[in-house]
């Protein structure tokens, strides 16, 4: 049998897995070993430990942990409920304003953690049985968070940025300053949505009768200030060059620690080790399918699968655009397979070089598969950020959970649309800092 | 399936990769078309700290990898990593000629572990290259923080005054530019494969170090090998040094160094006191390494070295 | 049963304790590299271990951290397919599960205790002025092997704490 059979069983045997509940890691790892054991027989066995070296000691992912630290700890200060509280005070006049708001704490949200299902199991756990209490139609509200949650992946810092700089050698902070632009818009987007159908069907988000002071608007805004403030500062010292995002991760959860627990007063042992543990739990569980992702990559490469990828590819006799929408296609179709972290690191080191070859710049093209990934975490039967709504609010239906997401992934395809039309709207900031 | 070959150095670095293809076609003509490899470069299959692991575990038959990877744990391979210890380029790349004295001496005392150097790619000496300051006498060093790759270099930035930085090639660039580091030690192939003369100001000239670019393979299998194949091998190794330094001189000269030039980048040539001067700052490097080889077979491989 | 629920017991305390440490390695992680800044702009002093030890310290966190989570049933997962199946399918997929799991752990173990052989006969360390000793993290993929090995056996999908999935990851 030729390898690219070997391949094709490998790639089989990973979705039987995935599908049997194996945890991701075990699936990615056994079907890697598996084909490296019918590519190259027991003696390249020994590429198991080389790889999980090689990708788990890759300097760029020390990031990884720390940002998710950066974002426990502040989340312990109970800060997913001030941004809500606050967001609520400032939005609840629009139509579809509860929804809005959410939109808008998982924006702020985003730029504190680098991890979407945390953002939705955080705000979904305050603002969905509050629009459900408001009548709310259980769609409208648990699509609007389940959507916004994933804008933690595309506005900084992202863990999956960390990963893709971590397989392609591309810069963090350039991907990290060119995730912000078409972050903030398809934020932009999606709030447009929520305020444009509340419109349209008020029953689906009733108004609001609550009215508030421009003084209690302020006052809800000051108690977030500080973690505000944190946030553009490690931000702030990635943009302008003074700390690498690495050193910003750092120093930024040392300092987030203090803000925590000088200023709002809530960490005891208890919650330093709650931090800690859910820390580990998060990116343990990431990293061991990073290192695992690598072991069946470097099947691939045994096979030399990338290379017959970019080759085909370059030999196509069309436009690169075509190539483009074609592998856009491909990503959605993985990604209703597919969890967001595996599909990111299997196919960017196979797709790159092929997108590199015709004539793509890598560092737009990261930010096109991060907005892919946004679609993955909710599109059926595999997407993350459905199951954590629902088990976060567990009255909710699966079904309506699903058809809530259905419009956020056309307005993530519009926003593609938009990437490939003005790529300026990725690359201007990268530009500018480097 | 062919057996494996791998480096980490991708097709794009048109100043060493011509060295691989000259030791692999040179290895493949002698046997008669017998020995073919599957070469994976650019890291595809082992990245650049998994080259030595991977061919000690027998993933790689053969590997082209830089001595300041290897070297950290083969102190004897530093011996052409020491800062001025040779005269001119011409010496160093004679001392390391695989039918000489030095590469039979190394091989002594690689064999032990397990580990054969076949033959050597001398890349041009390494210059120190600083973004805002130039560099020189030692004194000017002091508290700046250079990039280096290896031990060797790391200890004579330490020597010089400065702090040696450890970082991936990929960051250079952003680190010159943000201040994160104050210059670097390289030879020009790195300098000008990462586009870095554009943003370095000066270049000192001297020789800071020097490593070389290497093909291994494991001792045991060499041992192994039918006699015609080592034959091979050896040419192939000669094809390297050889053909595989001549094409990297060209490459330089009609390319790199005018690259340098053009962006700029000013050359300081340091007088014979200030070379002194750095001589006399380095030479505790000389005795770092004299330990760690012990004090016999270090004074025999710089008499070779000094022969050449 | 009791015999087995007291082994059960003492492996979970004992990848416990390695979980605590990956919280602690990641607590390090955050102090090494503040301090690895402070010394770069207070006194233009970068130290050169902060960046291998890091590098280690997200191997270490992750290989120390795994047994425990594959006990406790917090690694991720996908539940869409195997909850609608009926419960013979189920426990079909439970044992490819432990199977699987089991067979990625001795294959960890094997190669990663020989890699480190190779590295410690070898006497291979990390280039640079810092280099650490190959067969550290080799040596941590190993014993981290042996323990998913460990618990695949003891704590298949039906005895794990939570269902794989959507545990709050
Ligand atoms: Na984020
Ligand atoms: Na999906």
């Amino acid at each position: 049998m030729s390898d690219a059979w070997f391949v094709l069983l490998a790639v089989l045997l990973l979705l039987v897995l995935i599908a049997a509940r194996t945890p991701i890691f075990v699936a990615l790892s056994v079907s890697g070993i598996a084909g490296i054991l019918a590519i190259g027989g027991p003696g390249a066995l020994e590429l198991v430990p080389l790889a999980l070296v090689s990708q788990l000691q890759e300097y760029s992912l020390v990031a990884a942990p720390l940002y998710i630290l950066f974002g426990e700890v502040l989340a312990a200060s109970g800060l997913g409920a001030g941004l809500f509280a606050a967001a609520y005070r400032w939005f609840n006049r629009v139509p579809g304003g509860l929804a809005a708001s959410a939109i808008g704490s998982s924006t702020v949200f985003g730029a504190m953690s680098g991890v979407s299902i945390s953002s939705v199991a955080v705000i979904g756990r305050m603002a969905v049985p509050e629009m459900l209490d408001r009548g709310y139609k259980p769609a409208l509200a648990s699509g609007a968070v389940a959507a916004s949650g994933a804008l933690a992946m595309l506005i900084p810092p992202s863990l999956m940025f960390i990963l893709y700089a971590s397989v392609t050698g591309e810069s963090i902070a350039q991907l990290f300053a060119g995730g912000l632009l078409p972050g903030l818009l398809l934020a932009a987007l999606m709030g447009g949505y929520v305020v444009v159908r509340a419109k349209l069907a008020p029953a689906e988000a009733p108004g609001a009768e609550e009215r508030f002071t421009w003084r209690e608007r302020f006052a809800a805004l000051r108690h977030v200030l500080p973690a505000l403030l944190l946030i553009v500062l490690v931000l702030g010292a990635i943009y302008t060059g003074v700390a690498t995002p690495t050193e910003a991760a750092g120093v930024g959860t040392l300092a987030a620690f203090a803000v925590t627990g000088l200023l709002y007063r809530s960490l005891d042992r208890a919650t330093v080790k709650r931090v800690f543990a859910s820390t580990v739990q998060v990116s343990g569980a990431v990293l061991a399918i990073v290192g695992s992702a690598f072991v069946f990559t470097q099947m691939l490469v045994l096979a030399r699968v990338p290379d017959a990828v970019a080759e085909f590819v370059v030999g196509l006799d069309v436009s690169p655009y075509v190539v483009l929408a074609a592998i856009m296609l491909l990503l959605l179709v993985l990604g209703c397979l597919v969890d967001a972290a595996s599909l990111l690191l299997v196919v960017a080191p196979v797709l790159v070089p092929a997108v590199e070859a015709l004539g793509f710049d890598p560092l737009w093209f990261g930010v096109l598969l991060v907005v892919n990934l946004e679609m993955a975490v909710i599109t059926p039967p595999v997407g993350l950020n459905l199951y954590t709504m629902k088990s976060v609010v567990p009255q909710l239906d699966i079904a309506d959970v699903l058809r809530g997401a259905l419009p956020y992934i056309a307005i993530e395809a519009g926003l593609l649309v938009l990437l490939v039309a003005f790529p300026e709207i990725v690359t201007f900031l990268p530009e500018i800092i480097a | 399936r062919d057996p494996i070959a791998a480096t980490y150095i991708p097709e794009s670095y048109d100043d060493l990769y011509p060295g691989v293809e000259h030791f692999l076609g040179a290895l493949h003509r002698e046997t008669g078309g017998e020995r073919s490899y599957e070469v994976f470069d650019a890291g595809t299959l082992l990245g650049a700290e998994q080259l030595l692991p991977g061919l000690l575990m027998d993933i790689a038959e053969l590997i082209f990898q830089t001595s300041s990877y290897v070297s950290s744990s083969y102190p004897a391979l530093s011996v052409m990593e020491l800062p001025f210890v040779t005269g001119n380029f011409a010496q160093h790349r004679r001392a390391i000629d695989p039918d000489g004295p030095l590469h039979a001496e190394i091989n002594d005392q690689l064999r032990p572990r397990g580990l054969r150097l076949l033959g050597s790619l001398p890349t041009s000496l390494e210059y120190l290259w600083t973004a805002a300051a130039p560099i020189r006498e030692p004194a000017d060093v002091r508290g700046m923080r250079i990039r280096v790759a290896g031990e060797i270099e790391g200890e004579t930035v330490k020597a010089l005054g400065g702090a040696p930085v450890t970082m991936g090639s990929s960051e250079v660039y952003e680190a010159l530019e943000r201040g994160t580091i104050d210059g670097l030690m390289s030879y020009v192939g790195t300098l000008v494969s990462r586009d870095l003369q554009q943003i370095v100001r000066y270049g000192t000239v001297a020789h800071f170090g020097a490593y070389t670019f290497d093909a291994y393979c494991r001792a045991d299998w060499y041992e192994q090998q039918p006699e015609p194949v080592r034959r091979a091998l050896r040419a192939a190794s000669r094809s390297l040094h050889r053909q595989g330094t001549d094409s990297m001189l060209a490459v330089h000269e009609r390319d790199y160094l005018p690259a340098i030039a053009e962006a700029g980048v000013q050359l300081v040539e340091p007088g014979a006191r200030e070379l002194a001067a750095f001589r006399r700052a380095t030479a505790p490097v000389h005795e770092k390494w004299r330990a760690a080889v012990g004090p016999a077979v270090a004074d025999r491989m710089l008499a070779r070295v000094d022969e050449a | 049963m009791r015999v087995l629920d007291g082994v059960r017991r003492a492996v979970l305390g004992c990848t416990r304790t390695l979980a605590g440490t990956a919280m602690l390695v990641i607590g390090l992680m955050m102090l090494t590299i503040s301090y690895d800044v402070a010394a770069r702009f207070l006194f233009a002093a970068p130290t050169d271990w902060a960046y291998p030890l890091n590098a280690v310290g997200v191997l270490a966190a992750t290989a120390l951290a795994a047994p425990h989570l594959y006990a406790r049933g917090a690694h991720i997962g996908m539940d869409l397919v195997h909850r609608g199946l009926g419960p013979r399918a189920q426990r079909a997929c439970d044992a490819a599960t432990a199977v699987s799991a089991l067979l990625l752990g001795v294959v960890l173990a094997v190669t990663g205790f020989r890699s480190m052989q190779v590295g410690l006969t070898g006497g291979l360390v990390g280039a640079g002025t810092f280099g650490i000793p190959l067969w550290i993290p080799d040596a941590l993929l190993g014993i981290a092997g042996v323990l998913l090995a460990v618990v695949a056996v003891l704590f298949p999908p039906s005895a794990q704490d939570d269902p794989a999935g959507e545990a709050d990851v």
